[in-house]
């Protein structure tokens, strides 16, 4: 039998452990930049071009990590993402309907909008631009809320994530706000996006 | 803090040969060397850089390559292949357009969706071809070298960011055809960033904007502490300075039928030449406010000459170039990142010579773009900056570049699902879990993609991974774990495991593009024959010049003849009347026997020289003179 998986919550700690951090919402992009420079120097495949395949393949097993690891750290949304796991509250578990009636009537609302915005935009690019604009305030907005929840949960909360226990535990009230920030902000972004890629000027299309 | 490695790094030794840094060009190829001398590119023996990345099949002989086959071109275009990068690692239907402008014929390996050149007699990979090319630099690095060339072997090879992963392969295997290994693949863009040495001068974000003769890439950079992060590239395999030229000659062509009837583009020997001759047209209207086209077909009774002015060409261009803007938009837009956060620009790639892309590029981002290192060399040294960090003699530099495709795979309905986002730095990784659908299923075919698109059909197809093995379960109940691993070259490998069993399910990939194992054994077979062959032609050639080289110098010495005996006279004579038939003789060691015997008969012929020579030396000069010149010499 092959060794059970590690769980979300323990794989989020993991992340936080490669690049030497302490899991935070609070991340210093130059400083993470800096330590992806120096895992790169010290594990690109690179430097190990002619060691041989075993040194050559570990390293690039190894420099992987990294790589896959640091846009979830650098990214804010998925940074939160991975809090959230950490936290044993993975948003993949939770529901829309978590999110309440309000939420899912007003996410249907900017959905219209959005809509009406993409169609209106081959004559007038403004208003499209504007709700742009407006969603990208929202969801600043969103994740500095997010980052008051977080740095405002007890120890009793952050002292049981990263276990495996984390994962079994019901989320306590504050977790579960956090959880709702995430999903309403994911929404938000997701409405922008799909509007940003339709507006894209004579995207070259992928041969 | 982060874990370190316990390994030993690259250490600069030369232990398995020097690295080659080669730049393998759609119209032009180059090959460099990083050394204590830094970067340089290595010339032929006429002191020439760039080699055409042309090679030419004549019916009656080993391939030509280069200028010589450039000039075969016109004789022989249906045998004579220029662009084979653009076939690399795709099928016919991949082609579109290009087939028509192409004078050679095109067609699809047998039951597969390989583009092969059919030479008539035989079908050629372009692989072959560009091995071909490889092979070339490859002589001529060992020469410049002044290394043996089994000495030779490793190289760092340039490709375009937006290769796909079949075109990659195709490229490893031409350079295996050639005897070189690939040690690591660099994206055309991210090379030239390197030969530029740009985070020396506190540029923070670069763009690299690389429009060749067939291909564009545009790559943005972020650099700092030696360290080169590629953020985002973007690009068209199907855009370059050929397509300015392929708008002369569709211009040309038009006016032509129009005045004459004729359709010049049917001909292929016609279309070579009108192609050449847009190319000039192209080349002179850099520098020029008009130039002329002119082409001339004495068989068909054609002769056109226009003036073209640098308006219509610039209008004729402006939709290329257009595409270009459109992709350096989009890799701002990937990177989060403004046109005014970009520091510097540089242009790589012959086209952009032209004045309206430089000024375009110099618009949209606000700058003037760099251009002092000759754009057609940037990328071999880049590449040959590439070997040194690989070979170890470059400690101070790493280069992080991307994967500019995203990487799938089929799910139901023929949808995709995206394993790998484009722009993930390489090497990446991703895991995925599959299951079986039947009871009692014990192999389970997936589908892997490259692209951008939603639906499977528009992607690129990388072929079908065949997972064997799985223990007969009920239908579900396996978990097979696939991981898909993007090395540091852009290139995939698929691992598989089933979970619960743990074991490792084998995985067989049907090679949609590339060449099969057995294919890249035959050609390695046929190369070496060839080689054989070439090495024989090689030796005859060199022969019958050292024998000329001897005979001429034994002619000049005619006057001494009559001072040599009867017997010496009659067998130099006989030695000289034999070497007069060397030039139909094929056979190496029938001539090495004429050469030995006109040196041997030649010896009394020597000493007497020697005698003549000597007395002249010493006539009119003292014997002690002579001793000291002697011991001072």
């Amino acid at each position: 039998m092959a060794a059970a998986s590690p769980s979300p919550s323990e794989q989020a700690a993991r992340v936080f452990a490669l690049y030497g951090l302490e899991p935070s919402f609070e991340i210093d992009i130059p400083d993470l930049e800096d330590r992806l420079r120096q895992a790169s120097l010290a594990w690109h495949p690179d430097r190990f071009a002619l060691q041989g395949e075993e040194a050559r393949l570990e390293a690039e097993d190894k420099m992987a990590e990294f790589n896959d690891a640091f846009p979830l750290l650098a990214e804010p949304a998925r940074r939160a993402e991975l809090l959230l796991n950490w936290l044993g509250a993975s948003p993949t578990q939770g529901t829309d309907a978590e999110a309440g009636p309000e939420f899912l009537m007003q996410m249907m609302e900017l959905r219209e909008e959005a809509d009406e915005a993409r169609i209106a935009a081959a004559q007038n690019p403004a208003p499209a631009q504007a709700f742009i604009a407006r969603m990208r305030d929202a969801e600043q907005t969103l994740l500095h809320r997010f980052a008051e929840g977080f740095a405002a949960l007890s120890h009793d909360t952050l002292a049981m994530a990263g276990t495996a226990a984390a994962a079994d535990a019901e989320a306590s009230a504050p977790v579960s706000a956090l959880r709702r920030l995430f999903y309403e902000l994911r929404y938000h972004q997701r409405t922008r996006e799909q509007l940003e890629l339709a507006l894209q000027p004579g995207t070259t299309p992928i041969p | 803090m982060i874990e370190l490695p316990t390994l030993p790094m690259n250490d600069g030794g030369d232990a398995g040969g020097p690295i080659l840094g080669i730049d393998l060009g759609t119209t032009n190829s180059l090959v460099a060397i990083h050394d204590a001398g830094g970067a340089r590119v290595l010339t032929d023996a006429e002191g020439q850089a760039s080699l055409s990345s042309i090679v030419s099949y004549p019916s009656d002989g080993a391939p030509v390559v280069g200028d010589a086959a450039r000039e075969r071109a016109r004789l022989d275009p249906k045998r004579t292949v220029h662009s084979a990068k653009r076939l690399i690692g795709k099928g016919v239907q991949d082609l579109g357009r290009e087939l028509s402008t192409m004078p050679y014929r095109i067609v699809d390996a047998p039951g597969r969706s390989l583009a092969m050149i059919d030479l008539g007699e035989r079908l050629l990979s372009p692989a072959e071809v560009s091995g071909q090319i490889l092979a070339e630099l490859r002589r001529r690095a060992a020469a410049a070298l002044k290394r043996p060339l089994e000495e030779v072997t490793r190289a760092v090879v340039t490709v375009p960011a937006y290769f796909d992963d079949a075109q990659r392969q195709a490229t490893r295997e031409a350079a295996k055809l050639a005897g070189l290994e690939i040690v690591r693949m660099v994206n055309e863009p991210t090379a030239a960033a390197l030969a530029y040495g740009l985070d020396d001068q506190g540029a923070e974000h670069v763009i690299v904007y690389d429009l060749g003769g067939g291909t564009f890439d545009v790559s943005l950079l972020q650099l700092k502490d030696g360290v080169y992060r590629v953020l985002a590239t973007a690009g068209d395999t199907y855009l370059g300075g050929d397509d300015f030229d392929r708008t002369l000659v569709l211009h040309a062509a038009r006016e032509i039928q129009e005045r004459s009837g004729k359709d010049v583009l049917a001909d292929p020997a016609a279309r070579a030449a009108l192609r050449m001759a847009a190319e000039r047209t192209k080349i002179a209207l850099s520098t020029a406010e008009e130039a002329e086209l002119t082409f001339h077909d004495p068989a068909e009774g054609i002769a056109y000459r226009a003036t073209i002015d640098w308006r219509t060409f610039q209008e004729a261009i402006a939709p290329l170039i257009q595409r270009t803007l459109d992709c350096c938009a989009r890799v701002l837009a990937d990177a989060g990142l403004s046109a005014e956060q970009v520091q510097e620009v540089v242009l790589v790639g012959g086209s952009t010579r032209v004045p309206l892309v430089k000024a375009a590029v110099a618009q949209f981002f606000q700058r003037p773009a760099r251009d002092e290192l000759d754009p057609e060399q940037v990328v071999a040294l880049g590449a040959a900056v590439q070997a040194g960090v690989l070979g170890g003699t470059v400690r101070d530099l790493l280069l992080l570049d991307v994967t500019p495709l995203s990487l799938g795979i089929e799910t139901l309905g023929g949808a995709v699902s995206k394993l790998i986002q484009r722009n993930t730095a390489i090497p990446a990784q991703a895991q995925e879990g599959f299951t079986t659908s039947v009871d009692g299923q014990t192999a389970v075919s997936l589908h892997v993609l490259q692209g951008e698109r939603e639906l499977a059909q528009d992607c690129r197809s990388l072929g079908k991974f065949v997972l064997n093995g799985i223990p007969p379960m009920p239908a579900g109940l396996p978990q097979i774990g696939v991981r898909f691993m993007l090395d540091a070259d852009g290139m995939l490998r698929v691992r598989a495991k089933e979970q619960r069993s743990g074991v490792s399910a084998e995985i067989e990939i049907e090679p949609k593009h590339g060449l099969s194992d057995d294919e890249v054994e035959r050609m390695l077979t046929d190369a070496w024959q060839h080689a054989e062959q070439d090495l024989t032609t090689r030796r005859v050639v060199d022969l019958r010049a050292q024998l000329g080289t001897v005979v001429a110098a034994v002619e000049k010495q005619r006057a001494l003849f009559a001072e040599l005996d009867a017997n010496q006279r009659e067998r130099l004579e006989d030695a000289l009347e034999e070497a007069g038939d060397a030039a139909s003789i094929e056979e190496p060691g029938k001539l090495k026997g004429i050469l030995d015997a006109v040196e041997e008969a030649s010896f009394p012929l020597a000493e007497l020289l020697m005698h003549h020579v000597a007395a002249e030396a010493v006539k009119d000069r003292k014997v002690t003179e002579l001793l000291d010149s002697e011991t001072s010499a």
